[in-house]
């Protein structure tokens, strides 16, 4: 799965390869479950849990309305605290304002904690090329680190290894002797990382909330990396997208009890650190400097409609990747975006150009389970929709765009005449009766017959429904308009609908 | 104009241009997006997967005070918890933990009151107190000893004020923890706890520069999410309660500089 020609572009390429790998299908499966699992014990503990998710979406959408007043708010109140706030119009600005951070500090060794805005601009490559070696202290990201692959899942990046696979790369990487203890994994890793961090010249963080009011900056994690990574060396640069600011600290309640629930299944995440500013006092512990990177990278673009503008709500749970019923199948990778699952399926044709992740949109049932756990209650079916209306209507629309339009024009122009509809069915029937197509055939009582191609791409994977023997306008006008009104079917007797199997379509 | 200047303008110009290019569709879209009324949800489809009321989950009678509370969700999280009353009491704890830990080598925050219990406990337990350890020394220690300033019922949670706690490396580096902690400073919420760390500044004052809230040991599942205990923080968590009104026990809380906030829980 760590194939270089994975991309956003090929996502029906890289699911079928995934589809195929049943080591990494077992993983999703036991992952996603019990997430799912422990989410559901972990928000049975908030009595009002829908009121939670209303009032949280409230608050986001009333920071992005006024998003210019609240950044400068959380600007000027970190700059009071003793912070320095870079504004960075896309990924290359922003890694060049930390490259030219670590050049006049003469830094050497950066250790990071788990960022995904770092991942989004390529942050790593971006600082090697300056010599400098920036070390993942996060387990999972340590770990993909290790192995030069990128994270699969946004909360837990390296759920698509095996621990047998963890344990030889760590043989070969900071040889140690072979085991398959998770223990014993854990402690060599935190061993090797503790040199790092005793050496390190600076830590890079992300942001999960920046508050105005203050200009608090919040991270959550469960490892104690991120302690260390914003409080051990003498430089802090934290990297946050724009859309994370929050009006008043007391929002931190709304959010501090959504997000583990949701991402995790915990009350809190073992250790949140709010760090308002620089050390006041020379003995005081924390970094002399804090930089502050508000990077936009095509976010504010989002903010043109309603639709696109939700989708900067999130706040990076993680529970639509596992309530999804493609991600579970799936997993990450395929996506060939930083952004996996649902909601990477609808940031990252917004950030980096719906011509680079076309399929993205595509890449769901629209079941709406990943609407039913947002904790902001993002509607993302709905993007969806919106983006995939985008891409027939954009010039780089992916299939046969012109038989498209001519098959459609075809079925309007039926569904608009009725006289011409009866007459096309009328043939439809013959045609049916001739071949012998009878109503029980296929998978769902319908036709399974391949139709020939280019209308063989939906016969694929579904059976083409049959023409019932008679039209429901013909029964009603000869038999039911003027029969007596019908009795009610008592329970326990099937009827017709029962027996088919249902639908099918 | 500075690089600086000109990509703020430019990023809250861009902000402003395309709020504004928004305004036209976001009266249509609020309509579509109302909360539904009870009629709507008689009608609406059954919710998959996701947000279940809460009673599809059996949830346990949590005890009513707070302290006890306090008590339950830590050690759901895996610290421990012990009461005590009376600075004999406070050294016999410190000791006893710092036997079963085998420590070595103790570091201290530098809180003054403290500190005296704390030498008491290292002498008998054969331990060296590291006084004013570095980041580097504490990479050499055994245990780190802190206060905390406020508990969370609600989440089995500690918090450390740099204000009032200028040692937090203490609760991170080593591989035990041990938090004394007075009783009296536990809150029901998270909401409380965050209400009472913002009055604690002054009006107009900034909050501490570092606030931590810590909620057990340190803990990774990226293995396989396999849960192991201790990755880079510690693998121990003990908080030792000290009843209030007990001269012994320092006022975590407490900063002559500093206006506290009172009417505590």
């Amino acid at each position: 799965m760590s194939s270089h020609s994975v991309t956003s572009r090929t996502f029906d390429r890289n699911a079928r390869a995934a589809l195929a790998d049943t080591q990494l299908r077992g993983a999703l499966r036991h992952a996603t479950s019990l997430f799912g699992e422990r989410r559901l014990a972990a928000i049975g503990t908030v009595d009002d849990w829908e009121g939670l998710r209303t009032r949280a979406r409230e608050i986001k959408d009333r920071t992005l309305a006024q998003l210019d007043r609240y950044l400068e708010e959380f600007a000027d109140n970190a700059e009071r605290a003793g912070a320095r706030v870079h504004w960075a119009r896309d990924g290359e600005e922003a890694c060049a304002i930390i490259g030219q951070i670590a050049r006049e500090r003469g830094v050497r060794t950066v250790v990071k904690s788990k960022s995904m805005a770092s991942e989004e601009i390529h942050l790593n490559a971006a600082l090697a090329r300056l010599g400098i070696e920036p070390i993942e202290t996060d387990l999972g990201e340590y770990i993909i680190q290790l192995a030069g692959e990128t994270p699969s899942h946004i909360v837990v990046p390296a759920i698509h290894k095996t621990k047998r696979q963890i344990a030889e790369l760590f043989v070969e990487k900071l040889g140690i002797p072979p085991s398959d203890d998770v223990a014993t994994l854990t402690e060599a890793a935190r061993a090797a990382l503790r040199q790092r961090f005793a050496q390190a010249d600076m830590g890079i963080s992300g942001v999960n909330f920046g508050v105005a009011e203050t200009g608090t900056i919040l991270i959550l994690e469960n490892e104690g990396n991120a302690r260390l990574t914003t409080s051990l060396p003498p430089v802090h640069a934290a990297l946050m997208g724009i859309e994370k600011v929050i009006p008043s600290f007391q929002d931190l309640d709304v959010f501090l009890k959504l997000l583990p629930r949701s991402g995790t299944g915990q009350l809190l995440t073992a250790y949140q650190s709010l760090i308002t500013g620089t050390r006041r006092a020379p003995g005081d512990e924390g970094p002399e400097e804090l930089h502050i990177v508000l990077m936009d990278n095509g976010r504010s673009r989002v903010l043109a409609h309603p639709t696109t503008r939700q989708s900067l709500a999130c706040i990076r749970c993680g529970a639509c990747l596992n309530a999804c019923p493609v991600y579970q199948q799936v997993g990450g990778h395929a996506y060939g975006s930083v952004y996996p699952g649902p909601i990477g399926a609808v940031i990252s044709p917004q950030l980096f150009g719906l011509e680079n992740s076309s399929q993205l949109p595509y890449a769901s049932s629209l079941c709406g389970a990943c609407r039913d756990v947002c904790p902001v209650k993002i509607d993302i079916p709905e993007l969806l929709l919106h983006l995939r209306s985008q891409v027939v209507e954009g010039d780089d629309a992916p299939q046969a765009k012109p038989l498209e339009r001519l098959s459609f024009a075809a079925y309007a122009t039926l569904m608009e005449r009725p006289a011409l509809l009866r007459v096309a069915t009328g043939v439809g029937r013959l045609a049916q009766r001739l071949l012998g197509i009878r109503e029980r055939v296929g998978k769902q009582g319908g036709v399974t017959a391949r139709l020939a191609p280019p209308l063989g791409a939906w016969t694929a994977w579904r059976d083409l429904r049959p023409l019932a023997p008679r039209s429901f306008r013909d029964i009603w006008r000869t038999e039911l308009r003027d029969a007596p009104p019908p009795q009610r079917i008592p329970a326990g007797v099937a009827t017709r609908a029962d027996r088919s199997g249902g639908d099918g379509s | 104009m500075t690089r600086n200047e000109e990509a703020r303008r430019s990023v809250l110009a861009a902000i402003r241009r395309r709020l504004a290019e928004s305004a036209p569709h976001d009266a249509a879209h609020a309509q579509r997006h109302q909360p539904p009324t009870p009629a709507d949800r008689g009608m609406s489809l059954p919710v998959l997967n996701g947000a279940a009321p809460s009673t599809s989950v059996a949830v346990e009678p949590l005890p009513r005070d707070p302290l006890e509370r306090f008590r339950y969700r830590l050690e759901a999280v895996a610290g421990t918890f012990t009461l005590v009353r009376g600075s004999d009491a406070l050294v016999a704890e410190l000791e006893r933990i710092l036997r079963s830990a085998g420590a070595r080598r103790v570091a201290v925050s530098e809180a003054a009151e403290i500190r005296a219990v704390v030498e008491g406990a290292c002498e008998r337990a054969g331990a060296e107190l590291i006084i004013d350890a570095s980041p580097r020394d504490l990479f050499d220690c055994d245990v780190g000893i802190s206060t905390a300033q406020w508990a969370i019922a609600e989440t089995g949670t500690l918090v450390l004020e740099s204000r009032l706690e200028r040692h937090r490396f203490v609760s991170l580096i080593p591989r035990v923890h041990i938090a004394l902690l007075r009783a009296d400073r536990v809150c029901e919420t998270l909401g409380d706890a965050l209400q009472r760390v913002r009055a604690g500044a002054a009006e107009g004052e900034v909050p501490s520069a570092a606030i931590t809230l810590i909620t057990g040991p340190s803990r990774t599942s990226d293995i396989e999410l396999t849960l192991a205990i201790g990755v880079h923080g510690p693998q121990e968590l003990h908080v030792v309660v000290v009843e209030p009104g007990d001269a012994t026990m320092p006022d975590a809380t407490a900063n002559p500089t500093h206006s506290q906030p009172d009417g505590l829980t």
